[in-house]
């Protein structure tokens, strides 16, 4: 793995077109600085060696000037064998690596210089900027110098690690913390845990729901026998209704028949009489009325048509003269443009004889058309003159093509000549295949063993968790019971103990509930001393005992058994039933509390006793399942413990023979593999010293294949070299004869298309000595020849065409006047035309007007007409009216129609109300008069009345009940509709793919710190010797001596950790540094890890940007020198925009170890163009120190340190350089026209690296850096005062 | 006569591995069983078929909600009414379960448990025959003992079985497909195996596959077999009723440069499965791979990606998509250059640890105090992650080995 960039193109990227630096002066790679001003594209050309070496990503932004398929960067490369690849890089998809052939190489090339690195490893480890070293020293802060994490850290380049840290902490403490209720993952645990909760509570339970289901069939064998009940009670109800109803209809239906009677006599009307006779009587007035107005409008119009007269003559002729008005405007733009197409046509004539002129002046225009040349005639010419330049540039590169190959191929022949016949190698080559064909056998021996090894550890661990201890052996040899048996056995204990729980918890709650009830019943009886229905039975059988005693008594029948007083007995007795009746009606309710109580006593007392049964029961199937579960495993001779722990037990014994058999296997794949390893040592050996080889008896099988590979590798290399180099010869002597017969055929060619172009001359009568141009010549003046007589015919034609349309006007004009209005003829044409136009319209005009009042009249007569005729029909229909009725006069019409009408209507009536009888009474019309003749109407209301209560209770009953129905109902189907449980298992489903994910991320960050944290300890106790011996060497040198060692202390927790050492040996923390020592630390740490990995690994091209941007002249210098150190052992490239860094470099460093390229120009040999005497200097430095040396702590320090910087802006106006010193001061650029106090608070904030750089950009830095060693020593000194200069 | 021949419906039985994030259609995945099976009756319904045979396994055997089997019952009283006859057998979930003992189902025939016994459809010329599993487990081979068919009718044979095995199905009542072809029946309903397959033409073996799959292992389209039968032959077609359709998304990362283009690999990728899904809801497993220069950035950026992806999904599909998992298993070109440096150093001992057990036990032991806190579902099963288990660890390894170096190089966690 090594890279080393000898030239690097920026070809066409970003800002730059060809832009070339050379980078192949020194033999490690060298220390080059590429400068150049902000904005000429340094980044660009650092974000350009990337794009070269990992390809130009898809949405690059460097396509300013060049579009992304013209993108082009180039260089040559040399790998780790020293080996030169010229190669360009194209922008696009796939092979964007090419040759110098432009053919396109394999990306592998490169990647396997970089050692297959991504963009991502190599920016990080090889790439340092100023920003990299800032971040870096905070990290060194962070870690507080950690040694592990700080060498872990600068060996990556990457400066995020401490923060990566922190971050994997972090984000794990947020997923979980043992304590932490807030941490997700136990927040998603306390969610799932809800949700199964919930779950429970929505499961239907198969009993709660047998229940239920019980309860609703029997509220409904309820319902069904109340509405039968109810049915009855409405058809009775019914009866009586319908009766009552029908009473009153029956009275209206005599009252009815008997008016008929009365109407006997009335005439028969049609029902629309009256409405015929207001009709007609309307209709009559109204076309009265429209027929008089009708007479009025015909006579008034026949007087307006009368007065109306017009010109028929002009109206005849109405066409023609609208005609010739129209041409009129025509002719007139016609006469103006004839004389302008005229004087074009002569125009167009003259062109035409000036080219004609050219071509053949002894020739009159009119001939002038037979020297014009068809398409195809001219087609043929061109094509006759493009095949002769085509032939001869054949016949050239075929000619030069054959020279080459003819001379290739005699060099070839030479190098044949040469050769040496390559050695016999096939039965060796089959060795070895034959050997490869068993894949790494000495790993695999290596692994069989340690696999074997494993086995034996896992089996004896196996063995070790059985318990009771047993050898395999014994193991293999009992046949227990199987997994599915015990499992069976585990499934039917739970459900068993499953059932008995249940049972209990039901006898429980019986229990419970039977102690409620006990309770009530003792409240009851504290309450009042209810009697039961019981008691009464018993008082009335005692009392009837009496009476049949007393009976017999009084009919003198001895009673052998009772002497008492049996009157007084009776009358007691009689007496208290009286009572228990009294009692039992008026405390009703506690009678009826009593009795329910006594009913749910007795259920529970049976369920009790049903649920003892069944524990009985399931105690005996208890038994019998343990009796099964022993004598299952009496053949084994093993005491059975639970068969959940069986099953471990089961599991644990499979796992052991399992590991038993899997040793077993391994021990003979280790055998087999063995003797494999033997055989084929003996058959390389063999074919190893036939082939001249001479292998040593303890060669290993890797080290005989090795030795076999490289004797076959020779042997092919031979073999192929020999067979390239004949097929390449054979190649072109195969190509050289086909190109002789090429060029022979091209010379054929041309030889045809001398002849073809005679012919042509000739035919055109062009002399025989014209040439390509010359014909190209004649050809342009013959096409302009005939633009110039196409232009000549067609404005001849436009002239005759105008002149015809002008003379066919003139004649029409002049006819139609003589025609119709002849007194116009002496006007002229066009004004009499215009006369005529006018007189035709207002003919016109009165045609019209006449013709829409004659439309008018005929409408009108035939509204008279109309009118008329509707009067008639009206008077028709009043006659018939009257016929009809009977009467004489239009009068008498409304009495007759009002009779007729009152008789139809009781006509119609009648059946109506009889229907209505039937209907109400439901029964024929006779029998309801019948039923109707003997009953008393108030009596039967009162029926009605009893019917209608009976039913309402009835009803309220069903009501009552069929809410109960309905909830139950809907209680069912809510159920049959539950999917409660079915969302909450969902939703748990949920919670725990959720808890799996965030188990999953916390595992993943648990592992990555831990890994991390183990890495870190590893590598230091690797490479912390090394790494830190280098650094050791590099830290004093950059912080120029102000440290001398860096060494590893420890802290309070005893973590070693990095301190530096100072020449008074006080060790000064990570913590206690400056910043900018802090980042010369970690710069120190990072090129120990580079040389190491350099060392390890190969060169590799090391990239550095600005990486001494806020170092002090003498510190840059160290860095500069340290950098041109490791560019002995690999390329380094430092960009800077500082022309004096490079002064710097170019002072400080040897000229043969430092390379500057100017970017945009070229390499610059010089030193930078600020260049001033060391004379003019030492005041600015010695008032730079001076400034540094009187810190501002107090107003007299103060004073000083502003009279240094005006010290500085003076000078710097002196020198004439533009003061950027006076800048950094405190903005006084103005020097002394700035006032002090100004001056003196702006110092006051100002830092001293910014004066420095800033006076190092004004002077020569070979000077001042020499200054600075002087002016140093001077400040140890007491000072001469700064007011002096 | 046309009949339909469905198996597995495992009613109410839940999705798994579908985490909740912002955006997700929560109430568009809510009883897709039921859908499902509501989905077979309109099929039954629409088709015309006269016969609905169920081939076991209606419930899931350790789900206790009788409101299961009172909805199973709602929806075959409107196939009763609907005139279609309908016999199945159970299956071994059913055996296990408690809403099977409580349930009557008037009016459906369900087979025995105890012998095999047929039912007799003289109205249709078909003759069912079958046996029900008695326990959860039923080890030997139920269909040696079926009857003969009865001549002049059309015999089915409906059985719950793991055929002559199938590694994803517990090996209960074993049979081998000869055995069935030679018994002479017309068509064999099988059930138990989730996946569809016709296993033998003439006569047709069928295995009908589950109606809805409920985890990423149960991919693809779902459904019922219609069978129409006329004298001449016997036709088998295969139609879906998912409601949500589970399936694994492929998206290679190879050459991808950075994340808008596998946004857009992404984007082509998921319209296609979202257009394959034919309006259902589709549940992905986007599982993303290849080697990719961009991985460092795919690690760098993971939660963001996710949520891009999730809104991306949602966007292509509102309602229509959840994206069950976002698997990354993308890794960067192989690096020498990282051999013996602080990345190699860090490589070794996650190689270390995935080798040697003991150091997986010493993770596991500190992972302890999680693995007490984790209720057992959310360890057991086939997608269950138990810190506890140094398997899982050494899985977790392998795929923080993946993404560490591009950590450690780019300084941003996972």
């Amino acid at each position: 793995m090594s890279v080393r960039l000898e030239r690097f193109e920026l070809r066409a990227f970003g800002p730059f077109t060809d832009t070339v630096l050379e980078l192949g002066a020194q033999p490690a790679g060298g220390f080059h600085i590429i400068c150049g001003p902000n904005e000429i594209g340094k980044s660009t050309a650092q974000r350009g060696i990337g794009d070269f070496l990992f390809g130009i990503p898809a949405r690059s932004t460097d396509n300013q000037l060049h579009d992304y398929p013209d993108m082009r960067l180039a260089g040559v490369v040399i790998d780790q064998d020293g080996l030169r690849h010229e190669l360009v890089r194209r922008k696009g998809a796939r092979s964007t690596l090419l040759g110098a052939d432009s053919e396109p190489v394999e990306q592998t090339l490169i990647a396997g210089m970089l050692g297959g690195m991504t963009r991502e490893v190599f920016e990080s480890m090889f790439s340092i900027t100023h920003e990299s070293l800032v971040v870096g020293g905070n990290a060194l802060l962070a870690a507080e110098g950690d040694v592990g994490e700080s060498l872990f850290s600068a060996s990556l380049g990457a400066n995020g690690l401490h923060a990566l840290r922190t971050e994997l902490d972090r984000q794990a403490n947020e997923l979980f913390r043992p304590r932490a209720s807030s941490s997700l993952v136990l927040v998603a645990r306390a969610a799932l845990d809800a949700v199964q909760a919930r779950l429970r509570e929505s499961t239907l339970r198969a009993t709660t729901f047998t229940e239920h289901e019980r309860q609703l069939k029997a509220a409904g064998n309820e319902r069904q026998e109340l509405a039968q009940r109810i049915r009855d009670a409405r058809t009775e109800q019914n009866t009586l209704r319908r009766l009552r109803s029908v009473i009153p209809l029956l009275a209206k239906r005599t009252l009815l028949r008997e008016e008929l009677e009365g109407l006997t006599g009335a005439p028969d009307l049609p029902g629309d009489a009256p409405e015929r006779r207001a009709r007609a009587v309307e209709r009559a007035r109204r076309e009265r009325s429209a027929a008089l107005d009708a007479v009025t409008r015909v006579e008034d119009l026949k007087e307006r048509i009368a007065r109306l007269a017009g010109d028929s003559e002009l109206l005849e002729r109405e066409l023609a003269i609208k005609d010739v008005h129209g041409r009129l405007a025509n002719a007139a733009e016609g006469a103006s443009d004839l004389e302008r197409q005229k004087v074009k046509l002569q125009s167009a004539k003259d062109l035409a004889r000036l080219a004609l002129k050219q071509i053949r002046p002894d020739l009159q225009l009119e001939e002038a058309k037979r020297l014009l040349l068809s398409a195809t005639e001219r087609a043929k010419v061109d094509r006759c003159l493009e095949r002769h330049a085509r032939l001869s540039a054949l016949l050239e590169k075929a000619q030069r093509d054959c020279a080459e190959a003819e001379d290739r191929a005699r060099r070839l022949t030479g190098q044949i000549n040469v050769l040496d016949a390559p050695p016999e190698v096939v039965a060796l080559e089959a060795a070895v295949v034959e050997a490869q064909g068993e894949g790494p056998l000495q790993a695999r021996l290596t692994d069989a063993q340690a696999q074997l090894d494993d086995a034996q550890t896992l089996l004896d661990s196996a063995l070790s968790e059985l318990d009771p201890p047993a050898k395999v052996m014994a193991l293999r040899a009992i046949r227990p019971p199987n997994a599915a048996t015990i499992e069976e056995f585990a499934c039917q204990r739970g459900e068993l103990d499953d059932r008995a729980r249940e049972l209990r918890e039901r006898r429980e709650r019986l229990a419970g509930e039977r102690r409620d009830l006990e309770e009530d019943r003792a409240k009851l009886d504290l309450s009042a001393n209810v009697p039961s229905v019981e008691d009464l039975t018993e008082a009335r059988a005692e009392r009837d005992e009496y009476w049949r005693r007393l009976r017999g008594r009084l009919e003198d029948v001895k009673d052998e058994g009772e002497d008492g007083p049996v009157p007084d007995t009776f009358e007691g007795q009689l007496r208290h039933t009286d009572d228990l009746c009294d009692r039992l009606r008026t405390e009703a309710d506690s009678v009826a509390r009593g009795a329910q109580l006594t009913i749910r006593q007795r259920r529970l007392d049976g369920e009790l006793e049903d649920c003892q049964r069944q524990l009985d029961t399931l105690a005996i199937e208890l038994a019998e399942h343990e009796g099964r579960w022993g004598k299952s495993f009496s053949e084994v001779r093993i005491q059975p413990r639970s068969p959940r722990e069986m099953a471990y037990w089961l599991r644990t014994r499979h796992n052991v023979l399992e590991r038993a058999d899997a040793l077993a296997r391994r021990a003979r794949t280790l055998e087999n593999e063995s003797d494999t390893r033997d055989r084929h040592l003996r058959t390389l050996r063999s074919e190893l010293t036939a082939a001249g080889c001479k292998p040593s008896a303890e060669a290993t099988l890797a080290g005989l294949l090795a030795m076999a590979q490289i004797a076959l590798a020779q042997a092919r290399a031979q073999r192929q070299a020999q067979e390239d180099l004949e097929r390449e010869l054979r190649a072109l002597e195969v190509s050289a004869g086909s190109l002789r017969e090429k060029a022979e055929e091209h010379r054929q060619a041309l030889t045809d298309w001398e002849a073809d172009w005679a012919r042509i001359l000739t035919a055109n009568g062009w002399p025989d000595d014209l040439d390509g141009e010359g014909a190209r010549q004649v050809l342009g003046a013959v096409e302009e020849l005939a633009r110039q007589l196409h232009e000549v015919d067609q404005l001849s034609g436009r002239v005759s065409g105008i002149e015809a349309r002008l003379s066919a006007f003139a004649k029409d004009a002049e006819q139609i006047i003589r025609e119709v209005a002849p007194e116009l003829d002496s006007w002229p044409a066009p004004d009499a035309v215009c006369e005529l136009d006018r007189r035709l319209d207002k003919a016109i005009q009165i045609r019209s007007r006449r013709q829409t009042l004659n439309e008018r009249l005929e409408a009108s007569e035939e509204e008279l007409k109309s009118a008329e005729r509707a009067l008639e029909e009206a008077e028709r229909d009043l006659r018939a009216l009257a016929g009809a009725a009977g009467v004489q006069s239009n009068e008498q019409l409304p009495e007759a129609e009002r009779q007729s009408a009152r008789a139809a209507a009781l006509r119609t009536q009648l059946p109506e109300l009889q229907t209505q009888i039937t209907e109400a009474g439901q029964a024929p019309l006779e029998e309801l008069i019948a039923r109707a003749a003997g009953i008393d109407v108030n009596a039967l209301d009162a029926r009605v009345a009893e019917a209608e209560d009976e039913l309402a209770r009835l009803e309220k009953q069903l009501a009552d009940l069929d809410v109960r129905l309905g909830e139950l109902g809907s209680e069912q189907q809510k159920m049959e509709h539950l999917d409660g449980a079915a969302s909450a298992a969902e939703l748990a489903e949920q919670h725990i793919a959720e808890l799996r994910a965030l188990t999953g991320r916390y595992l993943h960050l648990y592992i990555a710190a831990w890994a991390l944290s183990e890495a870190i300890d590893a590598y230091r106790r690797e490479h912390k010797a090394p790494l830190l011996r280098r650094a050791d060497e590099l830290f004093p040198r950059l912080t120029c001596g102000r440290f001398v060692a860096l060494e590893v202390g420890f802290d309070e927790v005893d973590e070693p950790m990095l301190v530096g050492v100072r020449a008074n040996a006080e060790k000064v923390s990570v913590k206690l540094m400056s910043t900018g020592t802090r980042e010369q630390l970690y710069l120190a740490l990072r090129l120990a890890s580079l040389e190491r990995h350099v060392e390890l690994h190969g060169p590799m091209t090391v990239i550095l940007d600005d990486v001494v941007l806020h170092s002090d002249p003498k510190r840059k210098s160290a860095i500069l020198r340290a950098l041109a150190d490791l560019g002995e052992r690999t390329q380094v490239i430092a960009f800077t925009h500082d022309p004096h860094v490079i002064a710097l470099a170019q002072n400080t460093i040897d000229p043969g170890r430092l390379v500057v390229h100017e970017l945009g120009g070229s390499e610059i040999t010089g030193s930078p163009q600020l260049k001033i005497d060391a004379s003019e200097v030492r005041p600015i430095a010695r008032a730079i120190a001076a400034w540094h040396r009187h810190l501002p702590t107090d107003q007299q320090d103060r004073a000083q340190r502003s009279r240094s910087s005006m010290t500085v802006a003076r000078h710097s106006h002196t020198l004439g350089v533009q003061s950027s010193v006076a800048g950094a001061l405190g903005n006084s650029t103005e020097g002394q026209s700035t006032s002090a106090a100004g001056v003196q608070g702006s110092v006051a904030h100002t830092e001293y690296s910014e004066v420095i750089d800033a006076a190092e950009q004004m002077a020569a830095p070979a000077s001042l850096s020499g200054m600075f060693g002087e002016v140093q020593q001077e400040s140890t000194e007491p000072s001469e005062g700064e007011s002096s200069v | 006569m046309k009949f339909v021949h469905a198996a597995d419906l495992h009613l109410d039985s839940p999705l798994t591995g579908l985490s909740v994030y912002p955006g997700a259609p929560l109430e568009a995945i809510r009883g897709a069983t039921r859908q499902a099976f509501e989905s077979l009756v309109e099929l039954c319904v629409d088709e015309r078929a006269e016969l609905l045979v169920i081939a076991g396994d209606v419930y899931d055997g350790d789900w206790k909600d009788f409101g299961t089997g009172l909805y199973l019952r709602a929806q075959l009283t409107r196939l009763r009414e609907e005139g279609i006859e309908v016999v199945m057998i159970r299956g071994n979930h059913d055996a296990a379960s408690v809403i099977t003992r409580n349930l009557r189902l008037p009016g459906i025939h369900v087979l025995a448990h105890d012998r095999p016994s047929s039912v007799v459809l003289e109205d249709l010329g078909a003759v069912v025959h079958g046996q029900s599993f008695a326990t959860r487990e039923v080890r030997e081979n139920l269909a040696g003992g079926y009857p003969d068919p009865v001549a002049d009718l059309f015999n089915i044979g409906l059985l719950h079985t793991c055929l002559d095995g199938h590694s994803e199905h517990e090996s209960y009542a074993p049979c081998r497909l000869g055995e069935l072809v030679a018994r002479g029946y017309d068509y064999w309903a099988l059930g138990h195996v989730h996946q569809h397959a016709v296993r033998h033409q003439t006569p047709h073996v069928v295995f009908a596959g589950n109606i809805q799959g409920r985890q990423i292992r149960e991919c693809g389209p779902k459904g019922a077999t219609l069978v129409e039968v006329t004298e001449d032959q016997t036709t088998v077609c295969h139609r879906v009723l998912d409601h949500v359709r589970f399936k694994r998304v492929s998206l290679h990362a190879d050459g991808v440069s950075d994340e808008i283009e596998l946004l857009e690999r992404a984007e082509l990728t998921l319209r296609a499965a979202i257009a394959e899904a034919d309006g259902r809801l589709l549940a992905a497993r986007i599982e993303i791979d290849g080697v990719t220069a961009a991985h460092g950035l795919l690690v760098r950026e993971r939660e963001r990606l996710d949520c891009e992806l999730r809104g991306l999904a949602s966007d292509l599909g509102v309602e229509q998509v959840w994206v069950e998992r976002i698997q990354w298993q993308t890794a960067a070109p192989s690096s020498q250059a990282i051999g013996e440096d602080a990345v190699g150093e860090t490589l070794k001992v996650l190689d270390r640890a995935s080798e040697d057990p003991q150091i997986l036990q010493t993770l596991a032991d500190g992972l302890r105090p999680l693995a007490l806190k984790l209720p057992a579902e959310v360890k057991t099963g086939p997608d269950g992650i138990d810190p506890s288990d140094p398997e899982t660890l050494a899985r977790i390894l392998e795929d923080v080995r993946r993404e560490l170096p591009s950590m450690l190089i780019e300084g941003t966690p996972v």
